[in-house]
Order: structure tokens, then sequence, then C-alpha cells
């Protein structure tokens, strides 16, 4: 395990994000940042530390998935949108009961390790299933498709970035971080 | 029980980036649990005398929102090894650097469990950790069972063998050892000192004040916070010494219990959405 230890700026590595786009994000404000030293600041270099990240993300796939489904509701689509929001975070639960209790353990014994990342992306698709039957609409929902499946190309843009810049961000990591 | 392995289970599901939403969820799921609403609200009553019922009953929904998180982080650093980011508050090296035994006083905030094993890490010290024992002896043999998977470092003992386990204290101090005491809350059976915390009476653990007392080592108020998402503070404040002054034991044990109240007051002032106390902590307090 590597520990950023007493620089606040440690929180801009890349690797303490999950997502392209918010990496490439960390490492040009990494690039940019000036020491901050923080006595008795410890931070963990593992994906998903960051809460921007984590918040943000989480609220872009539910109030997107909300609008996708709430053109489907028998309400007013502001109401619906309203009713959408509990409903998506309910619903989307159930892809993970179902793989994790059912269809995982059919495919390999050793499953728990994988269910996390299978699951994200069986939401995802479930999610850009949702987004394509609305993206040739011109209405709200269509709208939110357009930026859903921005956002994706995006992403992929910035992992090819990243890829390029793997070398110059593995020296700035090892230089700020340590094993502990 | 069901609720332990559904966590366990959830853990190993639940991508990361989307835990937040079911958190949130089921945070919302747990206002539905009258008690324990209603208990947290009548303690903010208390923590915060001047405000409003209604305000306290979306606090209610904050704190069981950072109690669903840390049980969550809990349960990923148990399982996946995935570690919080930490900052360590106020004079840490003092009891990092204390020599021999010593008590830790906490109470029921942030991620206790997480705390104590990252301080084994980081001090290198064998610590005992005494809390009061699951009711149920399946959940109990849930709990043991995952504790083998943890650092050798962190001991764990129960508060309800009261004499056996004043021995084993006082034989792990004098070893060195650290022993880690939640100080806010009394569990039946168990010796009281009276105190009144935020206005109000209330009886807090004698056992951490004695034990000091009777190993002659200082007690240090340790507290882990939660400051957002996968990030802690351990918060030392200074050390409490429990001397004996006069021929009155009690009144002795009573003033070192004074000291750590108006300690356990400013923190839980400032973070009162991390203490995790679902009952009033006093009998004065609405029920």
């Amino acid at each position: 395990m590597r520990f950023v230890r007493n620089r606040a700026e440690g929180r801009w590595l890349p690797s303490r994000h999950h997502f392209a786009l918010f990496r490439l994000a960390a490492y040009l404000r990494l690039r940019a940042a000036k020491p901050e030293p923080q006595p008795g600041l410890m931070l963990a270099v593992t994906r998903d530390q960051s809460m921007g990240e984590n918040y943000g993300f989480a609220i872009w796939f539910l109030l997107s998935n909300a609008a996708f489904l709430a053109p489907y509701l028998p309400l007013p689509l502001p109401l619906a949108f309203v009713v959408a929001v509990p409903l998506v975070a309910l619903l989307l639960q159930f892809p993970c009961f179902l793989m994790g209790a059912v269809v995982m353990p059919l495919l390999t014994r050793n499953f728990l390790r994988n269910n996390q990342r299978m699951n994200m992306t069986v939401l995802l698709v479930i999610s850009t299933t949702l987004a394509a039957s609305h993206v040739r609409q011109l209405s709200f929902a269509g709208v939110v498709a357009w930026q859903f499946f921005g956002l994706i190309v995006l992403n992929a843009v910035a992992a090819v970035i990243l890829f390029l810049l793997r070398d110059d961000i593995e020296r700035l990591e090892q230089a700020l971080s340590s094993a502990v | 029980m069901f609720w332990r392995h559904f966590l366990r289970w959830a853990v190993f599901n639940v991508p990361i980036p989307l835990e937040s939403i079911i958190l949130a969820f089921w945070s919302g799921l747990f206002m539905f649990w009258h008690s324990g609403r209603r208990g947290i609200m009548a303690n903010l009553s208390a923590v915060l005398p001047h405000s409003w019922a209604i305000t306290n009953f979306f606090r209610a929904y904050r704190v069981f929102w950072n109690f669903a998180c840390t049980l969550n982080d809990n349960a990923r650093f148990k399982d996946l090894r995935i570690v919080p980011d930490w900052e360590f508050v106020g004079d840490f090296d003092a009891l990092q650097g204390h020599p021999g035994g010593a008590v830790m006083l906490t109470a029921h905030m942030g991620s206790y469990d997480l705390g104590a094993h990252l301080f084994t890490e980081i001090a290198g010290r064998q610590l005992v950790m005494v809390r009061a024992p699951e009711s149920d002896p399946r959940t109990r043999e849930f709990e043991e069972s995952h504790r083998g998977q943890l650092r050798e470092g962190v001991k764990v003992g129960f508060s309800t063998r009261a004499s056996d386990l004043a021995l084993d204290l006082l034989h792990a101090i004098d070893s060195g050892e650290l022993v880690a005491i939640q100080g806010d809350r009394v569990t039946p059976g168990i010796a009281t000192i009276p105190a009144t915390m935020f206005g109000v009476r209330t009886a807090i653990p004698a056992g951490p004040f004695a034990l000091a007392m009777a190993a002659r080592v200082p007690i240090f108020p340790l507290f882990i916070v939660r400051r957002g998402h996968r990030r802690y503070q351990l918060v030392t404040a200074p050390a409490i010494m429990v001397v004996r002054r006069s021929r009155n034991r009690d009144a002795d044990l009573a003033a070192a219990a004074e000291d750590w109240v108006r300690q356990l007051e400013d923190v839980i002032r400032g973070s009162w959405h991390q203490w995790f106390a679902f009952e009033p902590f006093s009998e004065e307090l609405p029920r």
C-alpha cells in the first residue's frame, strides 16, 4: 500500500481517481499544484479516494438515468423526474443483486473480486441502452442522452491521453508517494 | 445478523462509484427506524439546545448517512483492504511516544475499528480494545470469525466479564500495551460515575478511570471523526491524569471523569453528525 505523507497536493494523484477523465484532470491539477505541506496528513494511493469524483459521478449517473426513465412514467415530466430519482436509486440495486447472487456464482467460483467491475459494466450497458432509446428525440431525455454519450467519448479520449502520458504520471506519483 | 452478512455481500457487489447512491437510499430507509431516529433527535436537542425538532429530524438523516458510510468504509477495509485518508490532529506524538501502557478513551464516533487498526499499523504498538459484546451469539460468532482477518496488533476484550477483564487489562497495561475503551455509553451491569453532559445528568463508565488510577497511567482521549468521502481525522486531546489526591476515591475518579466529559462535549458539539448514539444518553431527555 502506498501513501502520500504530509503533502496535501497529493490528493491530485491520478491513481487516487477512478475514471480517465478525472485522472487526466487530476494530473493537470497536480502539474500546476504548489507544495502544500500539511503535517499529520496521510493520503492513501488507491482508486476511488476522490470525494469530488465519487459524489460527482454518482449524482451524474443518478440524474441521467432518472431523465431516461422519467418519460416512461405516467406523470407530467417534472413530477416524473422527481419520482424517478429515488426509483433509479432502488432499481440500480437489482442488477447488483442478480449478478452477485445468481449470475457470477454460476460463471466462476472465484467471483467476488470481479463482481464490482462486472456490475458496473452491466449498469453502464443498461444506461447506454436507455440513453440510446432517447438520443434521436428532441426532448429533455434526448439532450441528457447526448451529454451522456458525449462524456463517455470524452472519457475514452482521456484514457488515450493518459496512456501516452503514463511515464510522466508514474514519475510524478513515485516522487510524491511512498510504500508503507 | 442478516444485516452483517448483507453489508459484507454488498461490499463485494456494489461498484464503488455508485455506493454513495445506495448508501443514501438505505440511510433514508433507516429514518423509518422510529426509536433510533427519536434517540438521535433527543440527543441533538441537548447537544444543540436551541435547535428545532424539524431541523433535528433532517440532522438525524445526516447521522444515519455518516453511520452508513462508516460501516461501509470499515467493511471495505476489512474485506478489500481499501484504506481511507487520515489526518492526525492534536498531540498524537505524545500518545505514540508514551513509554509503557496507557488507557485510550474514545467514543462511538467515526470508525473506531478502523482507527484502532491504523493506530497499531503506524505506532507499532499492541492495542486491546474493550467493547460491549454482541447480544446475539451468531452475530458475535460472525464478528469474531472476521476479526481473524485483521492485524494481530489488535486484541478485543468484552466488557461483560468486568472482574476477569479488569485483571487482564491491568496485566496488558503492565506489559506496555494500550487499552482502548469507549467512554460515552454505559452497558447494563457495569460501574458508572454520575456526570453532567450538555447540561443534563447522565452516567459514564467508571472502569477506564479506575483502571488508569490502579495502573498509574494517563488516559489519552482519542476520537475518530469522519471528514468526508473515505477521509477520517484522528483527534488526540490532552492526556487526563487520574491521581489519588484524597481519601475519597470516588471524588478523585469524578474529577478525571469531569475532564473527559468536557473534552467529549467539545468534540461532539463540533461533530454531532458523527456521534452514533441511537438512544437518549440521559434519563432526562425525551424518549
